[in-house]
């Protein structure tokens, strides 16, 4: 239809021609000044065989990352917006206050971060050491690099986007249902469990699906705050792809760890759309 | 309707598309003329879109004499700022036949890619400015060009400059870009005078040998609550500054031919040790982490440290009132000083259609009066030439004064065969971390160290 | 999506009982609010600092005397043109999100109103790019933009806004298309039907019937476009080359001290510049957050 051509042609222009160009590049050697070389399966292999030898890691550490990170900030989120949910005065400050570290651009939150890390002198370790807790090194920490970025990725996660869509979808619970629960004399987490939570399963779906991504992606808090370390502890896949990319200039390896990447996340999302089917509510509806 | 006429026509776009991957470097080869002069035309068409909004073109247009366009990139810094701040109105307004302009690049590790795109795509300016950590693998892509045929035809005079500088901006014979900036890295120490003075030592004291430095550190260490509230010495953290102190120890990270590491000869490891000892001992801060060593240096919390050109400004100059006083750091063994020698280099891209124009503005950049502003104002550092080096308002300056006459006898720009010097740091600086943090020993690391930089050094060299 | 969902109160859940309860919830709301403020009150001291505090021990938490001309000096700092960036930014994130208004409200009505061939298939995976790691294509792009208006036009589009602005006016984002054709989906067919009685072609059922109550879904797209354009950074550093064009995101990070600046500390000027570059956002997600959180609910989202 009219309509929807410039969808589509945006997106056979800006999606599907790049991504077929990548898919191509990603069987060549390719270092930018000179023309891409067909080297076949080579990177693929390289990739999947191990000669790559931060391939594997690093994907077991953005899959540590995102399995810690996905429930954490969705429970998290969801929290906040419950609280948020209730009728408080203000509401319109609170969601703005909970919002607002989201709005703080990466650079800056990460100076921020490193401060309040700074394990002799930081803030952090200050105050536990008025509780008389010797703080530990925290970034340069290898074990607990990771576990630090995931605080500092929290703060920014926990009232963002996830959050006030989580709110929309709450105020999408009748009123009503609440009412005739309350008069059966069921209790508030009782309530929650049968009825809020499964009215909200649709948005916590959404969100459950963007959030698995995101966290596959996350990137710019490790380049900014670690740089991928200590000893590779926040070396994240799309860091690697990065590094690979533009440090090493190996653009078509990048290319093919881009591709592999691409079909990880698309697999992870057919399998929760298809899990989806079994725990999401949806009311009947003229869904097209 | 989409008609499948009209998607099929999209897919074909889209598999053009995919052909062009293959043909999209193609220009490298020969720079065709149709390309040439598509290039040609593009700086001012390309800045169509934005025109109306961003004024530089208008502003530029008003204040430069000259017509002839020339285009310099630099990596983003303070002395990218600089320029177009002072030295390109300047030299635009000095002569009427050329009008420079800036794009300035992200820092690394994107800035060597993308020149390296800008060349590829036939997009790229006149002057490129390029450190040594990408100044050869330019220059073997022939991305640059040798300059030695200007500067000949120009009668340019080199009496002033100092042979580690040329030496080092010279590719296969040729000199292929000029010394803008230099640096030994990080030979000096610096005393915070107040701390020092109050645990009895006084500045300078005797710190010929790292034996001494070692002693005074932990002499100087001050514990409060079973914690360290002082430190007493704190090396230069990273790769780069691991490998200055295997070279200090007379070791160093890979051989002679930049093909074979080497990090496992006892002079390597001696220097390595060393290192590590400080933070082993609760002398020094964990390294990373968020720790800003000069932070921490000036609000007293460390004694002395090692350092490079940067501490006349910081902490030099960020803090009022602040006593400090710098000397060189010890000898290793063999009587060497921990040194990198370092450039940033102008230079010429190969593909420039006003080479004479970009030389003419490299001339104006290397100019010593020039250079001395820009130093004074710590936005850059000194050209290895004499008249720069030894101008008695630079001299003023400690660090400057200290450093400078150790540049004759620094250690060479120190990169593998292939060029990857980041990828052999970034293997160093990982694998460092836990030796930083006390989880490990060198000795529990050097294994992993020494086959994970052989196979960075084993690579081929990017073309 | 249901129809019930008109009579969607905002603002409302199950009112928690007793006044006790209620301050509990106050209570906790703002202990919550004041961990997460912590860090960012820290950013607005650290922004207020002189450069002497920023390397005191311990850290100072309220400068002595707040130097509240960093927020003037942060214009002309060392010759970073702070406020090019902050004017490119604007024409940028506007340029895009009217695009992406525009083509997603199209392709939305498209999906949402007619039957065509394909229209499903296409609509999967309209959702599928949902998913697409930008990663993907950034390499491929890059050599696109500069390429394909090379051989057509004889000049490349690297280094201009083109990059930036034109995929937003050609479709924008799946995000987008999928939000306002949920929306649209369950305005009842019967109101356009009404409209072709009275003459009114497909234009006109648009424009006069459905945006109007199409409205806050409109802004949500509206807001969370911009943001999304606002902040954006990895195409900017890709495309653009020349400072002069370079928006906030990118310029940024001309405040953060490189390795190579052998200069003083500036990293009150660096919060400075980062509170100054949120602070539109701020304030449109202040103003309409109402709005926007009733676009959302009323789109019902529905896989």
């Amino acid at each position: 239809m009219l309509f929807a051509a410039p969808w589509i042609v945006g997106f056979l222009l800006f999606t599907l021609g790049p991504m077929l160009m990548s898919l191509y590049l990603g069987f060549t050697q390719y270092s930018i000044a000179s023309p891409p070389k067909w080297v076949g399966l080579a990177n693929f292999v390289k990739a999947l065989s191990g000669g790559d030898r931060l391939f594997w890691p690093s994907l077991g550490r953005t899959a540590v990352y995102a399995g810690v990170m996905v429930p954490l900030s969705i429970c998290g989120s969801l929290l906040v917006a419950l609280l948020l949910n209730q009728r408080l005065k203000a509401a319109s400050l609170f969601r703005t206050l909970f919002f607002l570290p989201s709005l703080t651009p990466i650079v800056a939150s990460a100076v921020l971060w490193r401060w309040l890390f700074q394990p002799e002198f930081g803030a952090i370790n200050t105050l536990l050491g008025y509780v008389g807790v010797h703080g530990p090194r925290w970034l340069a920490d290898p074990k607990l690099a990771m576990p630090s970025l995931m605080v500092m990725a929290l703060w920014g996660a926990v009232g963002g986007a996830t959050m006030v869509i989580f709110l929309a979808g709450l105020q999408g619970v009748p009123v009503e249902l609440h009412e005739a629960a309350q008069i059966d004399g069921a209790n508030v987490v009782q309530r929650f469990w049968a009825i809020t939570l499964p009215m909200i399963t649709p948005t916590l779906f959404f969100n459950l699906v963007l959030g698995v991504i995101a966290a596959l992606r996350t990137f710019a808090p490790a380049l900014v705050a670690t740089n991928g370390g200590p000893d590779y502890a926040t070396w994240f896949y799309i860091l690697h792809l990065y590094q690979t990319a533009f440090q090493n200039v190996e653009m078509g390896y990048g290319a093919a760890l881009a591709w592999i990447f691409f079909v990880i996340v698309v697999s992870l999302t057919y399998l929760n759309v298809r899990l989806s089917r079994r725990w999401v509510y949806y009311e009947a509806g003229n869904e097209g | 309707m989409v008609t499948r006429r009209r998607f099929l026509g999209g897919l074909g776009a889209s598999v053009l598309l995919a052909a062009c991957g293959g043909t999209a470097a193609a220009p490298t080869q020969a720079p065709a003329p149709p390309q040439a002069a598509g290039a040609a035309a593009k700086p001012a068409e390309s800045t169509k879109p934005a025109a109306g909004q961003t004024a530089p073109a208008a502003a530029q247009a008003a204040t430069g004499g000259g017509t002839i366009e020339v285009r310099v990139h630099f990596r983003q810094g303070d002395d990218a700022t600089w320029q177009d701040k002072k030295f390109i109105p300047e030299f635009n307004k000095s002569q009427s036949k050329y009008v420079v302009k800036q794009d300035t690049l992200p820092p690394q590790p994107e800035y060597f890619p993308k020149v390296a795109a800008l060349h590829a795509t036939g997009t790229i300016g006149d002057v490129v400015w390029a450190s040594d950590a990408g100044f050869h693998s330019l220059a073997f892509r022939k991305i640059i060009r040798a300059i030695d045929d200007l500067a000949k035809a120009d009668k340019y005079d080199f009496s002033d400059y100092l042979d580690i500088g040329i030496k080092d901006m010279t590719w296969e014979g040729k000199l292929t870009g000029m010394p803008w900036g230099a640096h030994s890295a990080s030979p000096l120490l610096v005393w915070n005078v107040d701390v020092v003075n109050k645990a009895g030592i006084k500045v300078p004291d005797d710190i010929s040998t790292y034996e001494k430095l070692h002693d005074a550190a932990t002499k100087l260490r001050v514990v409060k609550d079973g914690k360290p509230d002082v430190f007493g010495f704190a090396p230069t953290v990273g790769a780069a500054e691991i490998f200055q102190w295997m070279r200090a120890f007379g070791g160093s990270p890979w051989d002679a031919t930049g093909k074979k590491v080497t990090v496992r000869s006892p002079e390597a490891m001696a220097g390595f040790k060393e290192w590590a000892r400080y933070f082993a001992e609760d002398l020094s801060p964990a390294p990373g982490g968020g720790t800003n060593l000069n932070q921490l240096f000036a609000a007293g919390k460390i004694a002395m440290m090692q350092t490079g050109y940067s501490v006349d400004f910081s902490p030099g100059k960020a803090i009022k009132d602040f006593k400090w006083d710098v000397t060189l750091m010890p000898k290793g063994p063999t009587g060497k000083l921990p040194t990198n020698f370092t450039i940033n280099g102008i230079t010429i891209a190969t593909k420039s259609k006003q080479p004479e124009g970009a030389w003419q503005y490299l001339k104006y950049l290397m100019d010593p009066d020039n250079q001395i502003e820009i130093v004074l104002s710590g936005a850059g550092r000194p050209a290895p030439r004499k008249s720069v080096l030894d101008n008695p308002k630079l001299q003023e300056l400690k660090g400057h004064r200290v450093m400078v006459p150790i540049f004759p006898i620094s250690d060479p720009w120190l990169e593998p065969d292939n060029f990857r010097i980041e990828e052999a740091r970034t293997v160093v600086d990982q694998l460092s971390g836990p030796i930083g943090a006390k989880q490990a020993k060198v000795e529990d690391k050097i294994g992993d160290i020494e086959k994970q930089l052989q196979e960075v050094l084993d690579k081929p060299r990017a073309e | 999506m249901s129809a019930r969902a008109e009579a969607v109160p905002v603002g409302r859940a199950a009112a928690g009982g007793l006044g006790l309860g209620r301050v509990g919830l106050h209570v906790a709301a703002l202990v919550l609010a004041a961990v997460f403020m912590a860090p960012f009150l820290f950013t607005i001291s650290v922004s207020l600092k002189a450069p002497t505090e920023l390397y005191a021990l311990p850290p100072v938490l309220i400068p002595a005397q707040p130097q509240w001309s960093n927020y003037l000096d942060v214009w002309s700092f060392r010759g970073i043109p702070f406020a090019t960036f902050y004017q490119n930014s604007v024409l940028i994130a506007v340029a895009a999100t009217l695009g992406n208004l525009l083509a997603s409200t199209l392709s939305a009505y498209g999906f949402a109103r007619f039957r065509w061939r394909g229209r499903d298939f296409v609509f999967m995976v309209l959702l599928s790019t949902l998913v697409l790691p930008e990663e993907v294509v950034i390499i491929p792009k890059f050599l696109m933009f500069h390429l394909v208006p090379q051989a057509l036009l004889g000049a490349t589009w690297i280094d201009t806004w083109w990059p930036l602005i034109l995929p937003a006016w050609l479709g924008g984002r799946a995000f987008d298309v999928f939000l306002l054709r949920q929306f649209l989906m369950q305005i009842p067919r019967e109101m356009d039907e009404a409209a072709v009685i009275d003459g009114a072609g497909y234009w006109q059922i648009l424009i006069r019937v459905l945006l109007p109550l199409a409205k806050p879904a409109i802004a949500a797209v509206a807001i969370f476009s911009f943001l999304n354009h606002w902040n954006d950074f990895i195409h900017p550093l890709i495309y653009l080359s020349t400072k002069d064009k370079f928006p906030l995101s990118v310029g940024l990070r001309w405040f953060q001290q490189q390795p190579s600046d052998p200069t003083e500390p500036r990293e009150h000027m660096l919060m400075a510049a980062a509170l100054l570059m949120a602070l539109p956002c701020i304030a449109i997600f202040f103003s309409m957050q109402r709005y926007f959180v009733r676009g959302i609910v009323l789109s019902g989202l529905k896989g």
